[in-house]
């Protein structure tokens, strides 16, 4: 009989939807079925139809969109000439993560379960809605889910006795296996290569282009609580190239340090050279590691050490771990009882995978290196909002960065793992520094044709994007560009001011600041939206403006949104709902267009 | 290249001389033998009464399953050539650049009396996955098709927004959002084996407790934040060996 077969496809923008896809594997693989986890554009959807059993794991990111690896899927389910009757031969499930306090909660895996149920599949369960909002995060919504779903499973695909299921506390079986080497490899490679069978192209996730730092500095006042710099790459002879709206794309490494302390906590030679071998045929090898590796290019640049672990790290700990105390807590931590403690102990205070082994030192030193892959995540890329333009700075990329830092109950401070390592390299000592890089088209698209007039909102960081469109809008003799941007001090954090200035005398730029502690009342960009309600209306109404906003906030873009739908009544007019609907109206024509990030 | 068992039509009008039609037809039959068949069709009233039967490729395929033939397959078609165009067209008044001949097999079905087949019912979803009706070969021709042109932008798109209702638009009751346990604030935890009196305390339902010794009575502090009790003075710190000298800032002896 052979043994039933699972197929789990994921949407992820974040990794934690690909984290609970991959629970749903071991979930499965523990009650002895097959089963295969994958991207949702990673699988060729022309198979779909034959697929008798199928969960899709979604997240809804942005503003109610598919997360990134799942866009050309969901281009393609919505096309009306799928005939109705495609999946008759799909069970499938749905479970979605999301958040709440947005009002596309949800939307993702919401339109997924219907669509599907409209092309014929048949639905075990009624979605998942994993919601952030949850004081235990998805997990609360989820934990049930799963029980319902293996039920239903399991009754449509028993399992045979002589195959009982895998306890938890027993681990399954690694992914990989680490080979080690006696000596080094005589070519050294390692650092700077990275799989040496890619073919040589434009710079991308795989190949991405070593990009020497050429400054680094500070942008804000000594006494701003925050650390932002300017910071500036050389592009000559990588073949990148970007418009305004663009997005850069980092991949930091650990540091030094950290590499220092991991290695030591888990007894492994960073020198040490290893080759891996996946233990399943047709499992490919990670894209991101060369082959040999060193153990200190594994923890420095692909191991994700410094992030908060999720519950299925203390899942797969707890399995490994040989210490009476320590094991019993990782098992508490893993199981449904204990999130509310995990939730304590972890994800309140940002915890990280580091300093949890070091928490659980007997244990971490007896982590067999074939499950580091299976234990800790790949270190993903972060996107930056270019900040300049090629017509004004040709051969070079600038960005605008916040070093993030916070206390928590943890005595050691927060930090952001990228914006730290960035703010760490000095362009200035000997030998050059590079940074792993490549581009991708932003979410802003700015108008070709001449003469209309751009409303730009920008406060704080969110002004980058606009710094790069305006010095491209001015290189090209558009000069109708207005610019609300707010901060705290006009002598703290008014980035590019000077900048500002010359523009404004050569009549390129229309500027309008907010400073928010200048005065006793709080004063933002949307008050000065609501002030110049008139001239917004006119510009929007009247001569076809184009309106961006971009910045650092859940809430911001909902307070210019509101902002604008009372410019829109005041000076337009327009009851409530007609406002809505003109706001909407302009979102459809593309005139209306926001980059956000959390 | 007719062989036993195929179904082949054979389309004539008046001007073929009967006996070399007859001729024709009885080779045919005995190359198609008992299981195949030879249909006459005029080519007149094909044309004239837009017959149902024989028409298009398609539908002399239709036709045939209906009829009862299964495993009906298309085996060739061939363009008419110029000659047999021009036949056509001088003796039925019929012009078009696009007459085929198409060469067509079928197959009786192999029922005996007493045979029994399976219904393929949709009706039951419940317990067996077997019970699944077959995905109808059009629509799995068509959704192929669409799957291996990805990159086409210009098929239309439902609007995914109209499969959601106003329901899905409203917020969840913030009450459902608490873990289960929580009404009062963080939970206060004591060690497992705790002698500094917090177990004691939690049980009174005493509110706080001041903590003024840097020195544990418990023993746990030693060993990570997971393991220390909701009080203990090194909470934030990452564990060390008992014995350890670990200073503590002055803030760390005031009460969380």
């Amino acid at each position: 009989m052979p043994v039933p077969e699972l197929l789990v496809l994921f949407g992820s923008q974040t990794g934690t939807a690909q984290d609970q896809a991959e629970r749903l594997g071991r979930e499965a693989r523990r009650r002895r079925l097959g089963c295969r986890v994958q991207a949702l554009d990673s699988y060729a959807v022309a198979n779909l139809i034959r697929e008798p059993l199928v969960i899709f794991v979604c997240a809804t990111t942005g503003q109610g969109d598919p997360p990134d690896n799942m866009k050309n899927f969901w281009r393609f389910i919505f096309r009306k000439n799928l005939p109705s009757t495609s999946l008759c031969q799909m069970d499938f499930a749905v479970l979605g993560l999301g958040d709440s306090s947005y009002a596309k909660f949800n939307f993702v895996a919401k339109k997924l379960h219907r669509r599907l149920l409209q092309l014929g599949g048949s639905a075990l369960l009624p979605p998942c809605l994993g919601d952030d909002q949850h004081e235990l995060g998805p997990d609360a919504a989820i934990d049930p889910w799963l029980e319902a779903l293996w039920e239903k499973v399991l009754g449509l695909y028993p399992v045979p006795l002589d195959l009982p299921v895998i306890p938890p506390g027993i681990p399954l079986p690694s992914k990989f296996i680490f080979q080690f080497l006696q000596e080094a490899p005589s070519t050294g490679s390692g650092e700077l290569s990275i799989t040496s069978s890619a073919p040589q192209g434009p710079a991308s996730e795989l190949q991405p282009f070593l990009a020497p730092m050429v400054a680094n500095e500070r942008v804000t006042g000594l006494q701003h609580f925050q650390d932002v710099r300017l910071i500036e790459f050389d592009i000559t002879g990588s073949g990148i190239s970007f418009a305004a709206g663009d997005v850069v794309l980092i991949q930091p490494s650990n540091s030094a340090a950290h590499t220092k302390q991991f290695c030591q906590v888990l007894g492994l030679d960073p020198n040490q050279y290893f080759v891996l071998q996946p233990r399943e045929p047709g499992v490919p090898c990670p894209p991101g590691l060369p082959q040999p590796c060193s153990v200190r290019h594994l923890v420095s640049q692909y191991l994700d050490i410094a992030s908060v672990p999720r519950r299925s790290f203390f899942e797969l700990l707890a399995c490994l771990s040989p210490h009476e105390l320590e094991r019993e807590k990782l098992l508490e931590f893993s199981s449904a009882r204990g999130q509310e403690e995990l939730y304590e102990y972890c994800n309140r205070p940002r915890r990280t995978i580091l300093e949890v082994l070091c928490d659980f030192p007997n244990t971490a030193g007896a982590i067999p290196a074939d499950y580091l892959l299976d234990l800790i995540p790949q270190i993903r890329p972060r996107a930056f909002s270019i900040a300049s333009s090629l017509l004004a700075h040709p051969t070079r990329l600038q960005i605008l960065v916040a070093v993030v830092q916070y206390q928590t109950r943890l005595k050691e401070p927060r930090r952001g793992l990228c914006s730290s390592w960035l703010a760490s390299l000095d362009p200035q000592q000997a030998g050059p520094v590079r940074v792993p890089l490549w581009v991708r088209s932003g979410g802003l698209v700015f108008p070709e044709t001449p003469g209309t007039p751009v409303i730009m909102v920008g406060p704080g960081t969110g002004v980058a994007p606009f710094r790069a469109a305006i010095q491209e809008r001015v290189a090209q003799g558009q000069t109708e560009n207005f610019l609300f941007f707010g901060c705290r001090l006009r002598d703290q954090d008014f980035y590019w001011q000077p900048e500002w200035q010359k523009l404004e005398e050569r009549g390129c730029l229309t500027l309008v600041t907010a400073f928010s502690r200048e005065q006793e009342q709080k004063v933002y960009v949307q008050h000065r939206l609501r002030e110049l309600g008139a001239l917004v209306w006119e510009l929007l109404n009247l001569r076809g403006a184009f309106f961006y906003l971009a910045g650092n906030a859940k809430y911001m873009p909902t307070d210019v949104a509101e902002a604008l739908i009372s410019v829109f009544q005041e000076y337009g007019g327009l009851s409530n709902s007609d406002a809505a609907a003109y706001l909407a109206n302009l979102q459809r024509t593309l005139r209306f267009q926001t980059e956000t990030w959390a | 290249g007719i062989s036993a068992s195929q179904l082949v039509a054979v389309i004539w009008d008046k001007s073929s001389p009967e006996k070399a039609l007859k001729d024709l037809v009885d080779r045919l039959q005995r190359l198609t033998g008992s299981e195949g068949q030879v249909l006459m069709e005029n080519v007149n009233q094909l044309l004239q009464f837009n017959n149902n039967k024989v028409k298009t490729a398609s539908k002399l395929c239709s036709a045939l399953t209906l009829s009862g033939l299964v495993e009906i397959k298309e085996l060739q078609r061939e363009a008419l050539g110029p000659e047999e165009t021009q036949s056509v067209q001088e003796h039925l008044g019929y012009h078009s650049d696009t007459l085929i001949s198409v060469q067509i097999t079928g197959k009786k079905p192999n029922f005996e009396v007493g045979s029994s087949s399976q219904l393929k019912l949709s009706v039951s979803k419940k317990s067996s996955p077997s019970v699944k009706p077959v995905v109808d070969p059009a629509a799995a021709k068509l959704w192929t098709l669409s799957a291996n042109d990805m990159e086409d932008e210009s098929t239309d798109l439902i609007d995914s927004d109209e499969l959601l209702d106003p329901e899905d638009l409203k917020k969840p009751d913030p009450a459902s959002l608490r873990a289960p346990s929580c009404g009062e604030g963080k939970k206060r935890k004591a060690c497992k084996n705790c002698t500094c009196g917090l177990a004691e305390d939690l049980e009174r339902e005493k509110s706080k407790q001041q903590s003024a010794q840097p020195k544990s009575a418990c023993g746990n502090c030693y060993l990570g934040d997971a393991f220390r009790c909701a009080n203990c003075p090194y909470l934030g710190m990452p564990a060390f060996k008992p014995g350890e000298q670990v200073l503590l800032s002055t803030s760390n002896l005031q009460d969380a």
